[in-house]
């Protein structure tokens, strides 16, 4: 479905957040650490599951590629976060991206259904910004600079 | 044993006197001792009461002292005795104690004495005890002690009393019970003492080793483990106990068979001692046992020997009489009483002088036996008669008969007077003497050589013995080379052979008991007669009495009878064991089939057995050895040696020992090939009949000349009438099958009929079964068949005459009917004298049914009836009676005795016929036995009564099923019965149910869990699981399991309400669980909002950007609102159904008014319309909730309005009908509705549906949590996004108003 990465290309980072606020927070430090890839920013589960299985909204795979990385919210509207990582880690065709949960929730159980469901990493949002933009910028090197994708097909 | 005779009892009954001696003399102490101590505390004024006081403790016999104590400063040091009474000094030993300190007068008194009268001083408290007083002369003493005066005198009265005698008896007594229990322990005999429940109390050392259990297994338990069930004859064994514990008198003595710790049954003679406290109540019981097991074995080894005995007597055509020494005839078989003529066992004459009244006998000469010579009389006196061959006339009837006589006197040991027995040979017509005594010479050789006693014959004029097998066996002496009849070897003691030899030739009669000397040296206690023939010739019939011992005399008696029986037997014997093989055969078997008696041994019956009679022998054999019955007999026939078949009549009984196991068989037979011959022929033709009569092709009907019964049709008339059987018709007239199409035309041909008593091609139109109409054309003629009159009546079917060939079918169902008959008897009572003469015949098989070999007596009515039960009698009366004047048939069922005194259940049918004159001249029966049928009947009735009350009682839905099949495979099943449990649960009616498939009850293609009971109804595994049934909206526990193959019942339990339960609580954990951690999140959520974005607003004021400042306030202040509005929404929540006791009737439209107000910007912003819809409403609860409730589901609707263009909220109520016109509340919008994939989100806590609205998400979990507070439920409906929404509610007590 998707083709292997090649050298250079950006990647299409999945940003699935509900909260506006946040979401322009995060948003603000992809900015200021350069993280110039292209980012699809979604509102809910719902339209997450249509994303990515091309339903709705998104069957067109030019206007709705792919993502390389996947990262979102756990408490989203309409469908919970952990059933989107569910549906995603049991299509063959989802499984292989790597998805990073990125929450306020620091409950124990969300963490461990998170990692049942195999999540490649989960961040809890600090409460101080030089935190949360730290946080930003180690996840972008983390995930654009050095993590090597894997050839889904 | 008897439990008075016993040692231990008289020790048990010595000591229960003494203990109650004991008892009472206690008693009379403590009496006496209160009775002084009330008199000396009474108030009697101070003076009077002094000298009462003194007079009394003068005069009673205890010792009485008041002492004061000197105690320094705790310790008792010594006491002074005050006063004392006259008694005191000879009950204490002390002397002039008066004014004395203790110490003084004895130093060494035990201490305890002044611990004791200290606590009494100081506390109070006054003290009962015994105790002994070392230096009071050893003495023990029953002291009372109470303090007097002040509490600082420190003073005690003490009264008391020296017991010393009594301790001394107590202790004799604790020995005596110490010895009494080593008695116990060791005694040879089971000792138990159970308690009022059974439970067992105490067990003896012997009782242990007997029934292999430790002494931890046994106390404790109930007795009931040492009791079977049942005993191995089969004697119910399961109330014993319990009768015992609640009427133990009446079971001092029992005898019962008890099972020990290895299962084995063992017997057990019970002495039963109930123990009863003063009330009468029944405190334990005691039980001794002794061991009885060898005995009862013995008793039932000679149970065998008797019961070969009754088989053989029984069976044996040789007449066989025991008489007692008085001429009483105590018992006759059967063949003596057909000797006699005698029909019944009441017509016994009973004693010789009737007899010779009745009878007479004569010699061979022609000259008259006078009665004292008669066989019987002979043997009064002692004498024997051997072979005594006379005439035997009865003056009734004038026959003579050819009877040869023997008799036996028979003597017990002690040679007492027993018994007298007599054979009776009938040769009348039979046999040549001289033959007779060629038999009965190899008969005796035979039964010289085989049977199991010790014979030895002496001549001597050769001085030789002969010996027969048992007697080498037994004692080993094969030949005899002394001259004096082995006596030497036999008897080496000479003194001792000198009084054998003394005994032998006094020729005394009669047994007597001798140690004879055995080969091997080993002495044989045995029991010897002597008969001294006519030519000098000796002989001793010896019994070995080593194994028999107990069973001596019973036995001897029987091998007597056995030895006079086979004396004279005249049939074939046999003695078949378990496999079928011969053991046994006697000499007239052997002439009968002309084989050896070496060519029977190792035979089986089936290799003598013609081919087609060894089916059924095999199964009347093997039905015999399993106990299905204990006697049968049949006729078959027998291959006899030279290679021809013979046809004999058999009779063939079991041999049991007393458990009912099978030993071996006796069978007697006779040949009845001259009969068979004759029934042969008979049967032919009877069978050319039937084939003719079946076989012509033309309907033909015997039909009674009175009614017009149909008596008999052949196939060809049930063809034409379309019955497919002839039982449909029998018995019936053509009027009760509704065969007349035209009474008219019917009537006309039977007068003209009974005018001319013949009918020739007259038409008649009749209806077939099948209601098709028919013209047919009839001939009647009168005919008589064996006395009887019938009409023969032919019919031809002319509405088929074309179809000349149709094919008429030939049934064999008459003769297969035929052969099932046979187990019915039938017969014939004729009324040729008038009623008051009735002559009764039988057929065979009605002898049988009464127990009668067939023809061994005249039956009359008489004897009939005194073969029907008692109680049964005058009911067959009344039924003949009203028969015979109603001129209906009859059926009975009533209870006969038969002939061997079992009683069993029959079924008659019957049927009178008339003469002209309307006269009852002959009743026509059958007669079946049906007992069998009957037990198993109220057995199964009774099973069925059990079960079916439980199955109507249980509170448990229970439903019986059966599987349906269609191919081999199970597609269905069928409800059989539904219990009234099964009706509440589901509503189904039971009428409904049973028969009908459940896939049609159900309505569904598959019924429910179809496969999962078939697997049950299959395997007899049974099933049990939990299901939610979602045709009827229930969860269910079903069990189901198999009674039977093929069939299964389902028990039902409704959990539904359980189930709600724990989904509720499920829920309810779910959203605290939910609430808890989401709280972390959805409050966190504006903190890191807020956090951020003043951290940008810094920046902002750094870069002086006032855009981007606003907007970053926005965000912090919008934050701030949520956080706001979410902490009070949550601590709302949390106050529902808390501190609310104020609650009030309120109008609907005041609340939702209230509501309105404040959602009103929202309101008119988005322009919504909101209107009332339904009747007034007013409802019940907190108002402040209400506007809540209200208040949310309006800002939820306006919320979720969309883009309509003309948004509309209506606000109404309804009742609802189906819920007993409860009142519904609605709010119902016409907005973007709800997505059915969200429908379980809904009322969640924190759960939203659009992040692009505004809230919380705490707003309908509210709605919810007031409408549950108010015993309400809330549901919606939408029919999908863009159709809007409606919610539903209930509240408690809503009223419609008006």
């Amino acid at each position: 479905m998707r083709e292997q990465m090649k050298k250079g290309e950006p990647l299409i980072i999945l940003f699935i957040e509900d909260d506006p606020a946040h979401a322009e927070i995060t948003m603000r430090n992809f900015k200021k650490n350069r993280i110039s890839n292209r980012v699809i920013h979604l509102w809910d589960g719902q339209e997450a599951l249509d994303y990515l299985f091309r339903k709705g909204n998104y069957t067109d795979p030019d206007t709705s590629p792919m993502p390389h990385l996947i990262l979102m919210d756990l408490r989203l509207p309409k469908v919970d976060g952990l059933e989107v990582l569910g549906k995603i880690r049991t299509s063959d065709n989802l499984k292989c991206i790597p998805t990073v949960i990125l929450t306020t929730s620091e409950a124990e159980i969300d963490i461990t259904r998170a990692y049942d469901y195999n999540v490649n990493s989960y961040l809890v949002k600090p409460m101080d910004f030089e935190k949360f933009s730290n946080l930003i910028e180690a996840f972008g090197f983390y995930w654009v600079v050095w993590n090597k994708y894997p050839p889904c097909n | 044993m008897r439990l008075s005779d016993t040692p231990e009892n008289k020790i048990i009954e010595k000591l229960n006197k003494e203990n109650k001696e004991l008892r009472r003399k206690l008693d009379d102490l403590t009496s006496e001792h209160l009775h002084s101590l009330k008199n000396i505390k009474t108030g009697i004024p101070l003076f009077d009461r002094e000298e009462l006081y003194r007079t009394i403790f003068d005069s009673i016999d205890e010792g009485y002292c008041l002492i004061e104590m000197y105690i320094e400063p705790n310790e008792p040091l010594d006491y002074r005795f005050i006063e004392v009474n006259e008694a005191f000094e000879k009950q204490s030993t002390l002397k002039n104690a008066t004014g004395k300190w203790m110490r003084e007068l004895k130093p060494y008194h035990e201490e305890y004495w002044f611990e004791i009268y200290r606590d009494v001083a100081i506390t109070g408290k006054s003290i009962n005890f015994e105790n002994v007083g070392k230096y009071l002369d050893n003495r023990w003493f029953l002291v009372n002690a109470f303090k007097i005066g002040s509490s600082d005198q420190k003073m005690v009265a003490i009264l008391f009393k020296d017991i010393t005698d009594r301790k001394k008896t107590e202790g004799t007594l604790l020995k005596s019970e110490e010895r009494y229990r080593d008695l116990v322990e060791s005694a040879n005999s089971i000792i138990l003492r159970i308690d009022s429940n059974g439970t067992l109390k105490f067990v003896n050392e012997y009782s242990l080793q007997f029934f292999g259990y430790t002494r931890e297994e046994m106390i404790g338990e109930n007795i009931k483990m040492i009791v079977p069930v049942r005993e191995y004859s089969g004697k119910d064994l399961s109330d014993l106990v319990a009768n015992v514990l609640s009427e133990p008198h009446k079971y001092v003595q029992v005898e019962n068979e008890n099972v020990r710790k290895d299962g084995e049954h063992v017997w057990i003679n019970w002495t039963n001692r109930a123990i009863r406290d003063e009330k009468g109540n029944l405190l334990e019981i005691l039980s001794i046992g002794n061991d009885i097991t060898t005995r009862k074995k013995a008793e039932a080894a000679l149970l065998v020997e008797h019961n070969i005995l009754e088989a053989v007597i029984n069976n044996i055509g040789v007449g066989f009489v025991v008489a007692d020494f008085n001429g009483n005839i105590l018992s006759l078989n059967n063949a003596a009483l057909k000797i006699h003529d005698f029909r019944t066992s009441e017509d016994i004459l009973s004693r010789l002088e009737q007899f010779t009244k009745e009878f007479e006998l004569e010699y061979p000469d022609g000259t008259k036996v006078p009665p004292e010579d008669w066989p019987l009389a002979q043997a009064i006196r002692g004498e024997y008669t051997k072979d005594l061959n006379v005439k035997l006339i009865q003056h009734k009837n004038q026959s003579i008969k050819n009877i040869s006589y023997t008799s036996v006197p028979i003597y017990d040991t002690y040679h007492n007077k027993m018994l007298i027995v007599l054979t009776l040979t009938d040769y009348t017509d039979i046999y040549k003497r001289s033959e007779e005594l060629a038999k009965e010479r190899e008969l005796f050789e035979s039964i010289f050589n085989n049977i199991p006693v010790m014979i030895t014959v002496f001549d001597p004029e050769q001085k030789k013995s002969r010996f027969n097998k048992e007697y080498i066996n037994v004692l080993g002496w094969a030949e005899d080379d002394t001259t004096d009849g082995n006596m030497s070897k036999a008897f080496p003691d000479p003194e001792y052979r000198k009084k054998v030899a003394e005994y032998t030739q006094s020729l005394e009669s009669g047994w007597k008991e001798w140690i004879v000397t055995a080969k091997d040296g080993e002495k044989i206690p045995s029991s010897w007669a002597n008969i001294l023939l006519t030519s000098r010739i000796m002989i001793g019939i010896g019994i070995d009495l080593r194994n028999i011992r107990e069973a001596e005399e019973k036995l001897r008696e029987s091998e007597q009878r056995l030895q006079v029986i086979f004396n004279n037997v005249a049939l074939g014997i046999v003695e078949i064991d378990a496999q079928n093989r011969f053991l046994a055969v006697n000499d007239r078997a052997c002439e009968i089939l002309g084989y050896t008696r070496e060519d029977f041994m190792g035979k089986r019956i089936s290799d003598i057995t013609a081919i087609e009679d060894t089916d059924r022998s095999n199964d009347l054999n093997m039905k015999l050895i399993q106990g299905d019955y204990n006697i049968f007999d049949y006729e078959k026939r027998y291959i006899k040696k030279d290679g021809t078949l013979l046809w004999v009549h058999v009779t063939v009984s079991a041999i049991r020992n007393s458990y009912g196991q099978f030993l071996n068989s006796i069978g007697t037979f006779e040949d009845i090939s001259k009969r068979k011959e004759v029934e042969q022929a008979l049967t032919e033709s009877e069978e050319m009949f039937v084939k003719m009569f079946q076989s012509i092709p033309v309907g033909v009907a015997l039909t009674t000349p009175d009614k017009g019964i149909y008596f008999k049709v052949n196939d060809a008339w049930l063809n034409m009438m379309n019955y497919p059987v002839a039982e449909e018709v029998i018995g019936k007239t053509p009027l009760d099958l509704g065969l007349v199409a035209d009474p008219e035309q019917f009537n006309k041909i039977l007068g003209e009929f009974q005018t001319k008593d013949t009918i020739r091609d007259a038409e008649l139109t009749i209806y077939t079964k099948t209601q098709h109409k028919k013209v047919i054309s009839i001939n009647m003629d009168l005919i008589s068949i064996s006395g009887n009159k019938f009409i023969i009546t032919s019919n031809t079917d002319i509405t088929e005459r074309k179809n000349s060939d149709a094919a008429i079918k030939r049934s064999v169902t008459i003769l297969k009917q035929a052969g099932s008959m046979a187990s019915l008897g039938a017969w014939e009572i004729e009324f040729q004298h008038g009623p008051d003469d009735p002559k009764l015949r039988w057929s065979d098989q009605v002898y049988r049914i009464f127990g009668f070999t067939p023809g061994s007596i005249n039956v009359t009515n008489k004897l009939f009836f005194e073969f029907v039960h008692p109680d049964d009698r005058s009911k067959i009366r009344d039924v003949l009676t009203r028969s015979i004047k109603e001129k209906s048939p009859y059926s009975i069922e009533h209870r006969i005795i038969r002939f061997d005194g079992v009683e069993r259940k029959v079924i008659e049918h019957a049927e009178i016929f008339f003469d002209d004159s309307g006269r009852a001249i002959r009743v026509i029966g059958a007669i079946q036995d049906i007992t069998e049928q009957k037990i198993e009947q109220e057995k199964l009735k009774e099973s069925e009564e059990k079960f079916r009350s439980l199955f109507e009682n249980i509170t448990e839905g229970v439903a019986l099923h059966e599987l349906v099949y269609k191919n081999d495979k199970v597609i269905d099943y069928k409800i059989i019965d539904i219990n009234p449990a099964f009706m509440d649960i589901t509503g189904i009616d039971p009428e409904k149910a049973r028969g009908a498939l459940a896939s049609q009850l159900y309505n569904m293609k598959d019924p429910p869990y179809l496969k999962e009971y078939a697997e049950v109804a299959m395997t007899g595994k049974p099933l049990r699981f939990d299901t939610f049934y979602e045709p009827m909206n229930r969860h269910f526990i079903i069990s189901a399991i198999s009674p039977k193959k093929g069939q299964f019942a389902t028990v039902f339990e409704d959990v539904t309400e359980q189930k709600k339960n724990e989904f509720e609580i499920k829920q309810r954990n779910e959203e605290l669980t939910r609430f808890i951690y989401t709280v972390s999140h959805d409050l966190k959520s504006p903190l890191v909002t807020i956090k951020s974005f003043t951290s940008y607003l810094k920046e902002d004021i750094d870069n002086q950007d006032k855009t981007a400042q606003d907007k970053d306030i926005g965000y912090i202040q919008n934050a701030a609102d949520k956080m706001g509005k979410l902490l009070d929404e949550l601590l709302e929540l949390t106050r529902i159904g808390r501190q609310e006791k104020y609650k009030t009737a309120i109008p609907l439209s005041t609340v939702v008014q209230s509501a309105l107000d404040l959602v009103a910007g929202y309101i008119s912003r988005k322009n919504i319309k909101v209107q009332f819809v339904g009747p007034s409403v007013e409802l019940y609860g907190h108002p402040q909730r209400f506007i809540q409730l209200y208040q949310n589901l309006l800002d939820n609707a306006a919320k979720f309005m969309g883009d309509h263009p003309e948004p509309l909220i209506e606000i109404g109520a309804y009742t609802d009908k189906k819920k007993n016109n409860e009142v519904v509340l609605f709010v119902r919008d016409n907005g973007s509705g709800i997505d059915p994939r969200y429908r379980h989100k809904i009322f969640g806590l924190f759960e939203k549906m659009d992040t692009k609205t505004e809230g919380t998400g705490i707003g309908l979990a509210l709605v919810k949590r007031i409408v549950e507070v108010h015993n309400g439920t809330i549901w919606f409906e939408s029919e999908g996004t863009g159709k809007g929404t409606t919610f539903y509610f209930t509240l408690e007590r809503t009223q419609i108003i008006n």
